[in-house]
């Protein structure tokens, strides 16, 4: 029995310990007893290899109460960050893998336990922020529901089990140069993968792998290929775009993309705000995205119209293409647009969305060549995923060969088939035409259910490979910790399934590079590991001319659409079990741990089932002969005859977090239509549904939270002192000495991503509470993101309000607070004493931007060890009773602070970071020294634009607001 | 058997009025050891009996004073000892400190006003001379008495009898002295 | 409980005998004992209620109850501002008139005492009972704790702690040197030798001397003239509690009095009813006449309109400054989810009591009940109206959002009504409920004022 004891110390080893010698203390007699069912039909092997794994298991149960240790050939990230503190916390440079796309990040770890991710500063693509998804792998590694050892049958069962079976099955197809071998895996560019592949299909030619992603680019290559005669990865330079037409393309939006366009993005708009040209953005769409919610200049159009405005605006920029009619709004939208590209030229970008039919698509890269855009604000290189032999065509083609019978061994690689594909394939039951049925991947899904073997992998911080970057750059992904649970690493796996055994996910990384590099392999590597990436590794953009592109479409049939969208929390629903996730407030609707079915305002007004619609309300969607039901939500800035389906909930995971909530879309989604179907019914039927939404108004209701100024306007400095001072107050003002602290937030670049929320969740050992006490509004989130909107429900402009704590200098809270447990300190932060706090909740009461949160039961004390382990050693965790809120992330302020003190210098501007502004992909959040006149925060609260939320309330707030700049039509001057 | 020691001589009255001129009566007659027991407080009496004292008022004062002094000096005190930034408030600031201020005013003069009451009466006393008269338990019902203590300097059994009987009471009886001390 | 008895002239008895064992006799022989314990059965259900809720809060945590954010203050604060009204009445009645030398208030003050320190205990429990970490309630108390900690004094939340407390003891203490010369005379009526001893210790021995009674009288004023003000500052604070935030609807100068006052209404409106009831119950109709009615049933109408006035100044202190968000917290008053609060006050607490300008409604026993409870019920209403309407929906539109009780906060108001009950009933079971000896004195003063 190889069990390392001392990783049994935690309360739960010991308890296990206990459960074991009231079996006399016979641990294999014990386990013997305990798993008998997992024994039956095991080779003696078997048995002791299963012991083994018991063993192992038990083993990390204490992962709470111990150090886990790191991999010994990671590179920890050597010039770590200043703040670092006493326990020495490592940083790695690494990466986190969304939908095959490498995301780089710098995993923290303390006493060897992962616990934050940040951005790497150093990486081209990212430049050092992160998206949500990113924030919340931290999460997806400790996640108890992930699948922690090898089933067969649904039973546990041992690796070596599995790999005997595996060599035996091998054996079998070795025997057929492999034919009816199938791999079916999910989107990825890992190089590493692409080498084993290679090998595969070398060893066995007769072998097919296949590829299916819920949401990827597959039609953006197509465009390419319409465009340019072969597929080629679509580069934006969004930075260079000073006038963006977007028709339908969620560039911000969440998705592998967001972070990088949306720094680029936001790098322009800086640049405009300080005069340097425009950052026009024009977008024409049917359902509101995060990208529509920043447009200056928002045109709501139906997916079906975009082919026709794509047309329209080709002609307007001088091509021949016949004029299609247009209504009058778009008309006009389209003229302004045209007129505000032909005067930035080669500067502008149109671009359409991903779910748009190849020759529209096309027809933009056509656009943007004629207009002299090529290579400035879009350029084209080689492809960086891994594409099927078969493209888009890949499952369809799996499916059918699986209904012919032609497959005896399929292998199903990090993806969930049996919940996404769409829903004409019937992919569930073909796939039971399969002999041997092999799944590899995290958590025991939906395809796991209906397959032989579960081989569950190891998560991307916890194993070796390697990937690309949206930019082409590629990652090398080492491990922040040994796996927690008794998994492989996918490349393992692949090799397994071969009958290759015992290859290490380092050595097979390895190799790949080895091949690559050569003689200058280990400094490359080296060098590569700690930088988080490899130099210079994106494919070269390539020289292309685009050629003619025909522009006449057929118009879309008329009627009710519908749209299906990933959800802005679990994308395709591969996060479920991410409860940071799961109660992350979407970004257009503040609903948790629910999808919607989005409808506008005039068609829910309208829409005559007896009063019409409320949210929540339960509706009946039919398209094509399928239908699916869940809750209506009604949404502002909808498109009239467009209804949108968020996808990726309804998840059947029995026993595990992302169980059952919301409802599942993909019964409406055929591989025929995947993203949008017309001619769609909606009728209500019985029900309502109780929906946990953290923002109950959203209309701004004439209120002056969030502010617009014009472009000129927003330039001039302000004279006189910052707004947060500008009301007398009664009292003599308390002498501030350097530093104070203060925080910027810019709404003009705020997209809304929630990437801030997210880190502010990991960052300060936020509990998230379920469903039902948000529904009683007892969210926890320190940081929320408010959204409002304006004008019209049925063209409304949309705006975001991130909302921390405001640290007030006069504060109402302190003044309430019986006990003294919220006092401000000299450098000039609203402390927040939990040990001192006796709930009396009169802080919050007299808050005016109700920022503060109470834990009401015992939110923490429950937490399974896993969970424990993911918190910030840093800050506190919080019991029952008392109040909570933002702190300006005050241990990173401390921390900077001393190691200020011992190298006897005063802390730098910008040195100390909190997580919402490292997060940030836009730098709208600026925190640092407001007395100190050269600090970053301090110019900004001299602009013109810095405004204080609730000024007449005189709170006098360290947290001010930069106003939103319209650049919209009365824009047209600047 | 032997007299017992006397402890007062009683006179029984059944109206207030009579009481009252008892009293003037007997503080002409030069008593000074008197005492008047009524049912309710008889205007006038205990004056007759020459009953003066500002004692009461004199503590009152005294325990609102010290109340609050001691209410603003802690309030004080304590924000010197800790001193914290409160929602940028000045230490000290007069108006918000001026209601504990006033409400330990008002909690020490009345406990200062009551114990003493209680004390200058000498209660709580369980046990007293004057309960044995007979029927004196009507005092706390309908019946006034005027006690002529037997330790006053002009106190002779007889005479003193002979006086109270001159004041046309319901029934002059004699308490013994049960050996409590006064 | 109340048996209906012919009503005997409306004046003082005669003699000073007959009061004397019509009072005395209650303790000594209950003449109710059947309806009593019926009562007391009921009053002790609720406590138990009371204990339960209150159990299941510390088991639990707050989160049991509705509260949420931006509505972190439910029913629990605006009962204890409700009980706190109710428990000023009797100090207000018995003190001030006192003062007023308005004789006619010896036959309310007793219980009108008793009921202001039950209501009292039921308040001054809420704010320890809401507490998220009830066990440490202690720390709002000043004492030299081993970190150096102390208080903040600038909180109205520090003021309630030592407003309720110092109500509390002086109360208790005016109560007590008030009842102890009828003690002494239960005690020289009692036959039991338990009863003698018993009410005997509490009597403290006293044996109605004239030096005694002068002192007693002199202490017996000066309280009463320190516990006006102190019941004007007590509510005052109270008030505070929500004038000191910077809330639409709280942050406003008329509060002090407008609370004061609506005390003052709440409490008298209860005292009737306890009148009304007590009388019928045992009697006392020739000691609660129906001149008592009518002065309680002009003084809820003046109290009443006092505190209506309170209301008019709100809407125009609205109106007049034109804020944004004090135009919307009137509106969500006057049409927002809670409006039936705020019109269920108006109705109760204005409309009803206009009924008082007649006198017949003044004296006839049972519509002063009827208009008693209206108020009672009126003043609840308008205490949950201020506190959540102004909550509810504050400043930022984003955090606007419902409250809705929960059970338990249910149970533990309707428990508390059993907290307050119980002692009450043990009360008029045990104690002389009103004053003998201050009637018998203002007997006499009657008979000097015929003789001329």
């Amino acid at each position: 029995m190889d069990i390392d004891t001392s990783r049994l110390s935690s309360r739960t080893g010991r308890r296990f310990w206990r459960a074991v010698e009231a079996h006399d203390g016979n641990l294999d007699a014990a386990i013997e007893a305990e798993f008998a069912a997992a024994f039956e039909g095991l080779s003696d092997r078997g048995r002791r290899e299963l012991l083994k794994v018991m063993g192992a298991s038990l083993a990390l149960l204490g992962v709470a109460g111990c150090s886990q240790q790191g991999d010994v050939r990671a590179m920890p990230y050597v010039t770590a960050p200043e703040f670092e503190t006493a326990d020495n916390p490592k940083h790695y440079a690494t990466a986190v893998i969304m939908a095959g796309w490498a995301q780089p990040v710098i995993g923290v770890t303390h006493v060897g336990r992962p616990t934050k991710l940040e951005g790497n500063p150093k990486h081209p693509a990212s430049g050092g922020a992160t998206d949500a998804f990113t924030q919340a792998a931290l999460l997806g590694l400790y996640d108890p529901n992930r699948a922690q050892g090898p089933k067969f049958e649904g039973r546990p069962a041992a690796w070596a089990a599995f790999d005997d079976a595996m060599v035996e099955n091998a054996a079998r197809l070795n025997a057929r140069q492999g034919e009816g071998f199938r791999l079916l895996t999910g989107a990825s560019t890992s190089p590493t993968l692409a080498r084993q592949l290679n090998d595969l299909m070398q060893r066995w030619p007769k072998a097919r792998w296949h590829l299916f992603e819920p949401f990827d680019d597959g039609l953006r290559l197509e465009a390419a290929r319409l465009a340019f005669g072969k597929p080629l990865d679509r580069r934006l330079h969004v930075d260079q775009a000073e006038v963006i037409v977007s028709l339908d393309d969620d560039l911000l939006g969440p998705g592998p993309q967001q972070t990088l366009n949306a720094r680029q993005w936001s790098t322009r708009r800086r640049a405009f705000q300080t005069g340097q040209g425009q950052a026009r953005l024009f977008v024409a769409e049917p359902t509101p995205s995060l990208t529509g919610a920043v447009a200056g200049d928002r045109l709501i159009a139906a997916h079906g119209r975009i082919p026709a405005l794509a047309q329209a605006l080709s002609s307007a920029l001088g091509d021949s293409a016949t004029m299609p009619t247009l209504s009058a709004l778009e008309q006009q939208w389209l003229e302004r647009a045209a007129r505000a590209m032909k005067a930035v030229q080669g500067r502008a970008l149109v671009t359409v969305g991903a779910q748009h039919a190849p020759e529209v698509q096309a027809l933009a890269v056509a656009l943007n060549a004629r207009i002299g855009a090529l290579g400035r604000t879009i350029a084209f290189a080689e492809p960086a995923a891994l594409s099927p032999p078969d493209g888009a065509q890949s499952l369809a083609t799996l499916v059918r060969d699986l209904q012919g019978g032609a497959v005896d061994t399929l292998v199903i690689l990090d993806a969930n088939p049996v919940f996404t594909a769409p829903a004409d394939l019937g992919f569930a039951r073909a796939m039971e035409r399969a002999r041997v049925r092999v799944y590899a991947g995290l958590h025991d899904d939906e395809t796991a259910a209906l397959c032989h073997w579960r081989a569950p992998i190891q998560h991307c911080l916890e194993s070796w490979t390697d990937a690309r970057a949206v930019d082409g750059t590629v990652s090398l992904v080492q491990p922040l910790v040994r796996p927690f649970y008794d998994v492989r690493s996918a490349h393992a796996v692949l090799e397994a399934v071969q009958g290759r055994l015992g290859a290490s996910d380092h050595d097979l990384v390895t190799q790949t590079w080895r091949g690559a590099w050569g003689g200058a392999f280990d400094e490359t590597w080296r060098t590569s590991l700690l930088d988080g990436f490899i130099a210079n590794s994106a494919p070269a953009e390539a020289a292309v001319s685009a050629a003619r592109v025909a522009a006449a479409f057929a118009s879309e049939a008329p009627g009710l659409e519908v749209l299906f969208r990933p959800d802005p929390s679990l994308w395709d629903g591969r996060f479920a079990n991410n409860a940071w996730l799961q109660e992350l407030p979407k970004p257009l609707n503040k609903v948790t741990w629910d999808n919607v079915i989005a409808v506008s305002p005039a068609f829910a007004e309208a829409n005559h089932i007896g009063s019409g619609i409320d949210s929540g309300d339960i509706v009946r969607v039919e398209a094509g002969g399928r239908s699916v039901e869940g809750p209506v939500w009604v949404t502002p800035g909808q498109a009239r005859d467009s209804i949108t389906v968020f996808l990726g909930y309804g998840r059947r995971l029995p026993g595990q977090l992302g169980d059952g909530h919301g409802f599942d879309g993909y019964p409406l989604r055929t591989s025929v239509s995947p993203f949008a179907v017309g001619g769609a019914r909606l009728t209500r039927v019985d029900g309502k549904r109780l929906l946990a939404c953290t923002q109950d108004h959203t209309a701004l209701q004439g209120f002056d939270f969030v502010r617009t100024v014009s472009p000129d306007a927003a330039r001039r400095e302000r004279s006189g002192p910052s707004s947060a001072s500008r009301e007398p107050s009664l009292y003599p003002d308390w002498r501030a000495s350097s530093p104070s602290w203060g925080m910027s937030v810019d709404t003009d670049v705020c997209i809304g991503c929630n990437a801030c929320v997210t880190a502010c969740d990991a960052e300060n050992n936020i509990p998230m509470v379920g469903k039902d006490q948000v529904a009683k509004g007892r969210a926890m989130h320190w940081l929320r993101i408010d959204h409002y909107f304006e004008g019209p429900a049925d063209d409304p402009k949309l705006f975001f309000q991130p909302v921390p704590c405001m640290h007030c200098e006069k504060a109402p809270c302190e003044m309430g607070c019986p006990v003294g447990a919220t006092v401000h300190s000299p450098d000039g932060l609203n402390l927040q004493v939990y040990n001192r706090c006796i709930g009396t909740r009169t802080c919050s009461s007299f808050c005016p931007y109700k920022v503060r949160r109470f834990n009401w039961f015992d939110f923490t004390g429950k937490d399974p060890p896993e969970l424990q382990a993911a918190r910030n050693p840093n800050v506190t965790v919080r019991s029952r009773g008392v109040m909570e809120k933002c702190t300006y992330c005050i241990q990173r302020i401390s921390d900077a602070r001393i190691a200020a003190e011992l190298e006897g210098r005063p802390i730098a501007d910008g040195e100390i970071k909190t997580a919402c502004q490292q997060a940030c992909p836009t730098k709208a959040i600026v925190f640092g020294d407001v007395i100190n006149p050269e600090s970053e925060v301090s110019r900004r609260k001299r602009s013109a634009r810095d405004y204080t939320l609730l000024e007449e309330v005189n709170t006098r707030p360290r947290t001010t607001y930069l106003a939103r700049i319209d650049d919209g039509e009365e824009g047209e001057g600047a | 058997m032997a007299e017992p020691r006397l402890f007062a001589l009683v006179a029984e009255f059944d109206r207030p009025e009579a009481l009252l001129n008892a009293a003037k009566q007997a503080h002409a007659e030069g008593f000074t050891r008197v005492e008047a027991y009524s049912p309710f407080p008889v205007e006038g009496v205990s004056e007759a009996l020459g009953f003066k004292e500002r004692w009461i008022s004199l503590i009152t004062l005294a325990g609102g004073i010290v109340g609050a002094l001691a209410a603003y000096g802690m309030q004080v005190y304590v924000n010197y000892d800790f001193p914290l930034n409160i929602g940028g408030r000045p230490l000290t600031p007069p108006p918000a400190f001026m209601l504990i201020t006033f409400e330990l005013l008002v909690l020490f003069s009345v406990l200062a006003c009551i114990v003493s009451m209680l004390a200058l009466n000498g209660l709580p006393r369980l046990n007293h001379p004057i309960f044995d008269v007979e029927g004196f338990r009507l005092a706390s019902a309908d019946k006034f008495f005027l006690a002529v203590m037997a330790d006053d300097a002009r106190f002779e059994p007889e005479a003193t009898r002979q006086f109270l009987e001159g004041l046309k009471p319901v029934a002059v009886s004699q308490a013994p002295l049960s050996g409590v001390p006064e | 409980m109340a048996r209906a008895r012919t009503p005997k002239p409306r004046i003082l008895p005669k003699a000073w005998r007959p009061v004397t064992d019509e009072i005395t006799r209650i303790p000594l022989q209950h003449p109710q004992t059947r309806n009593w314990w019926i009562c007391f059965a009921i009053a002790v259900l609720l406590l138990l209620t009371y204990l339960i809720s209150a159990g299941v809060l510390f088991w639990k945590g707050v989160g049991v109850w509705g509260n949420n954010i931006p509505v972190n203050w439910g029913i629990a604060i605006s009962n204890y501002i409700w009980w706190l009204g109710l428990g000023h009445a009797g100090t207000l009645i018995s003190a001030m008139l006192l003062l007023l030398g308005q004789k006619w208030r010896n036959s309310l003050n007793r219980f009108a005492e008793a009921m202001t320190l039950f209501a009292v205990v039921c308040a001054g429990l809420y704010p320890i009972l809401h507490l998220g970490r009830p066990w440490y309630f202690y720390w709002m108390a000043p004492y030299p704790s081993t970190m150096g900690v102390w208080p903040q004094f600038r909180s109205p939340l520090t003021w309630d702690f030592f407003a309720v407390l110092t109500y509390l003891i002086v109360s208790v203490l005016f109560w007590y040197i008030g009842i102890v010369p009828d003690l002494a005379s239960v005690r020289d009526r009692a036959k039991s030798p338990g009863a003698q001893i018993l009410y005997g210790l509490f009597a403290l021995g006293w044996r109605g001397a004239s030096r005694h009674w002068a002192r007693w009288q002199k202490a017996y004023r000066l309280t009463a003239a320190i516990a006006v003000p102190l019941v004007v500052s007590v509510h005052s604070e109270v008030s505070l509690l929500l004038a000191a935030g910077p809330l639409s609807g709280w942050n406003s100068t008329v509060f002090p009095p407008y609370f004061v006052l609506g005390a003052a209404f709440s409490g008298f409106a209860v005292v009737a009813m306890i009148a009304v009831v007590l009388r019928h119950a045992f009697a006392l109709q020739n000691l609660v006449t129906e001149r008592h009615l009518d002065l309680l049933g002009l003084f809820i109408l003046a109290t009443g309109l006092m505190t209506s006035y309170g209301y008019v100044t709100e809407v125009f202190n609205a109106l007049y400054s034109g804020q944004p968000f004090d135009l919307n917290t009137l509106s969500s008053r006057l049409t927002g989810r809670y409006a039936w609060s705020y019109w269920g006050a108006v109705v109760l607490n204005f409309a009803s009591i206009q009924l008082l300008w007649f006198k017949r409604f003044r004296i006839n026993p049972w519509s002063l009940f009827a208009i008693g409870l209206a108020v009672a019920v009126g003043m609840w209403l308008e205490r949950y109206m201020l506190l959540t309407t102004t909550l509810y929906r504050d400043y930022l539109v984003s955090s606007w959002r419902h409250y809705h009780a929960s059970f338990w906060e249910w149970s533990l108001y309707i428990g508390s009504l059993g907290l307050f009950f119980t002692p009450f009933l043990l009360f008029i079971r045990y104690l002389p409920m009103i004053s003998s000896f201050e009637i018998k004195e203002s007997i006499v003063e009657t008979q000097e004022a015929a003789h001329g």
